[in-house]
């Protein structure tokens, strides 16, 4: 496994043959964003963010996929305009680009320092599998002081791409595939592996056989 | 017994609160920090300052009438123009679509392009979606009619307003807006005069002028009472709407290719093929003009090739003739005899924006579709286009959907494209206007 640098992002981003490609769509200005072991990503205009007021919360365990459908509010901000991001505020965005990674490479996303400085993180869950393709979801907290402005289209986070030893057998297909904004939690897809923790504690407990 | 002076107070204390009230939920609604609906905002600020002029004229009037008969004169006007104002509700739901467009933000980019090319380049454009509105429509600097009633104008400097209403079913149906761009030539038509353009190269040929007329004269004989003067009115309006249908059309074909015929046939043609009314030549002739056009322009092979099964149904529909009687028989035949100048007035006021087939930009576009991805930006780096990006979509759908007749509605209610055709046309929009590092 092998950090890729400039040159062989540039072999990746610019191969011919699209199953080996590692998409950027649209790449607006290579030579600034393609650093010497990254390329910088932008925010796109797409965001969610959680509306308090009549909603009782997220419980993975119940009807998550409703409630948090129901609870979402999505706000598209043009081009070039400004996101307020208030301290200890949390939304979800996306990176204007639409990636897709081939089958042999695997990535990371990571906040650029300049942004991080002011409080700002943007990704948690931040491994990109081989395989997965759309606009990666980012979840934007402000964890300084001040309110910070987020101009949609301003370089906001980088991902950093690794080569995979072999190519993967099974790329990436899974609940989080094709997105082209922001994509709330899906964990509510995963209920019923919750529900088999509830009943694997009443086989501790003896209740079920 | 209520006094006329009651009367005169009542109704003009009711047009001073519906104007105020007017205006206070415009300022309501501007109070933001867009600038979008700017022009909108103006022409009702011009609007509510005429209105209240007149109000105090009527005033003035009323005072100064010498007997009842003439004080109940200006009660009437007052009670018109307290209907003028109730009637400029719709400023301010267009207001707040021009504030909150309906439309996301591709397709916003796209058709404001479109507008700005085809209309005026400071054109403000603003999208209505309506649960009141059937079909696709459009209306040019709306409060004008009005303001001159008023003895008012809009001044040159101000921006043209273009308001286009679709469906609000159809907000999120990416393959039909392209009948926007067919709305945007009726706007075109409005700023340059391209239907004049067409009757007046029209009335310069023997033959067309021949036939108008014994359409005119057929036309007062058969209705009683009309007589020749009001009939070639009648007959002129009629043609003149055809001509504009046509016109739009083929304005749409130059900008868009087959993707505007593709939206045609699934919108319109389901609900009438020959049906002749008097503001639309029946879709049938509409579509045998659009496959004209677009032959023309050399589109026939791409179509074949991708679309074979459908494109011969389509033509095939288009072949069969329908005879029409009178007046209809005289319009059919005027916008099949002046197709040629039609075709030419809408590929000069296109310019640029023309559409011709690009097999290896398509290619890769239907590339990157097929594999998921946004078709926006080509290897080379530059923004593919949109129109390339839409008739990849219409392509990749109909595929999917199976080629036959059916294809068509199937594809618009497809779901895989609602998000990738936006996302795909604001990304192009970005990367052909983006201003580099310096």
């Amino acid at each position: 496994m092998t950090l890729l640098e400039d040159k062989s992002l540039r072999d990746v981003v610019f191969a011919k043959e699209l199953d080996d490609r590692l998409v950027i769509m649209p790449l607006l200005e290579a030579d600034e964003q393609i650093g010497p072991a990254s390329i910088d990503v932008r925010l796109g205009t797409h965001f969610q963010y959680f509306e308090r007021v009549g909603n009782a919360g997220v419980d993975p365990g119940s009807e998550l996929e409703r409630l948090v459908e129901e609870s979402q509010r999505s706000v598209s901000i043009e081009f070039g305009a400004p996101l307020w991001l208030h301290p200890g505020q949390f939304v979800l965005g996306a990176t204007l680009e639409f990636l897709r990674l081939p089958p042999n490479l695997g990535a990371y996303v990571v906040g650029r320092s300049s942004w991080g400085r002011l409080g700002l993180l943007v990704a948690t869950a931040i491994m990109l599998q081989p395989g997965w393709g759309g606009n990666l979801t980012l979840e934007l907290v402000n964890h300084g002081e001040s309110p910070i402005a987020l101009y949609a289209g301003s370089r906001i986070a980088q991902i950093a791409v690794h080569s995979l030893e072999t190519e993967s057998e099974q790329p990436y297909s899974g609940k989080y595939m094709g997105p082209t904004g922001p994509w709330a939690s899906r964990l509510g897809k995963e209920r019923e592996s919750i529900e088999r923790l509830g009943l694997t504690a009443k086989h501790l407990r003896g209740e079920e056989k | 017994m209520a006094s006329i002076d009651d009367d005169f107070a009542f109704v003009t204390a009711s047009a001073e609160r519906a104007i105020a009230r007017q205006r206070q939920s415009c300022e309501q609604l501007c109070r933001t920090t867009t600038s979008k609906g700017e022009g909108l905002a103006s022409h009702a600020e011009l609007m509510y300052s005429a209105v209240e002029d007149r109000i105090t004229e009527t005033r003035a009037n009323f005072s100064e009438a010498k007997d009842d008969l003439l004080r109940a004169d200006v009660v009437v006007a007052m009670r018109q123009l307290l209907n003028l104002i109730r009637g400029l509700q719709p400023n301010l739901d267009w207001l707040a679509a021009a504030i909150s467009p309906p439309l996301d933000l591709g397709t916003t980019y796209f058709v404001e392009d479109a507008a700005r090319a085809l209309v005026a380049p400071g054109v403000e454009l603003t999208i209505v979606s309506g649960t009141t509105q059937g079909s696709y429509a459009t209306t040019t600097d709306p409060w004008e009619p009005y303001l001159k009633q008023l003895g008012s104008g809009i001044p040159n400097d101000e921006p043209t307003i273009v308001v286009v209403f679709i469906p609000r079913r159809e907000e999120k149906t990416g393959l039909l807006h392209p009948l926007i761009i067919h709305e945007l030539g009726h706007a075109a038509d409005g700023e340059h005069g391209l239907v004049q353009q067409i009757w007046a190269e029209a009335s310069t040929r023997k033959r067309f002028a021949k036939r108008f007329t014994s359409a005119v004269e057929g036309f007062a004989a058969a209705q009683d009472g009309v007589d020749q003067y009001a009939a070639r009115v009648h007959v002129s309006q009629l043609l003149s709407s055809w001509i504009a249908e046509a016109l739009c059309d083929s304005i749409a074909a130059h900008c868009l290719g087959p993707t505007y015929l593709f939206s045609f046939i699934a919108e319109v043609v389901a609900g009438s093929l020959d049906e002749a009314t008097p503001t639309h030549p029946p879709p049938r002739q509409r579509v045998r003009r659009l496959l004209d056009d677009l032959d023309r322009l050399g589109w026939a092979a791409m179509m074949s090739d991708e679309v074979g099964e459908l494109d011969n149904w389509i033509r095939d529909t288009a072949e069969v003739k329908i005879e029409y009687q009178e007046i209809d028989g005289f319009l059919h035949w005027a916008i099949d005899d002046l197709r040629a100048v039609i075709r030419r007035t809408a590929r000069s006021h296109v310019g640029d924006a023309l559409f011709a087939p690009e097999p290896e930009e398509l290619a890769e576009a239907k590339e990157l579709l097929a594999a998921g991805i946004p078709p926006a930006q080509r290897m080379s780096g530059e923004a593919i286009s949109r129109a390339s990006i839409i008739l990849s979509c219409w392509f990749g759908a109909l595929s999917s959907a199976g080629l036959g007749p059916a294809a068509l509605p199937d594809a618009v209610a497809g779901p895989e494209l609602a998000e990738i055709l936006p996302a795909a046309l604001e990304m192009s929009a970005l990367t052909s206007s983006w201003v580099p590092t310096p």
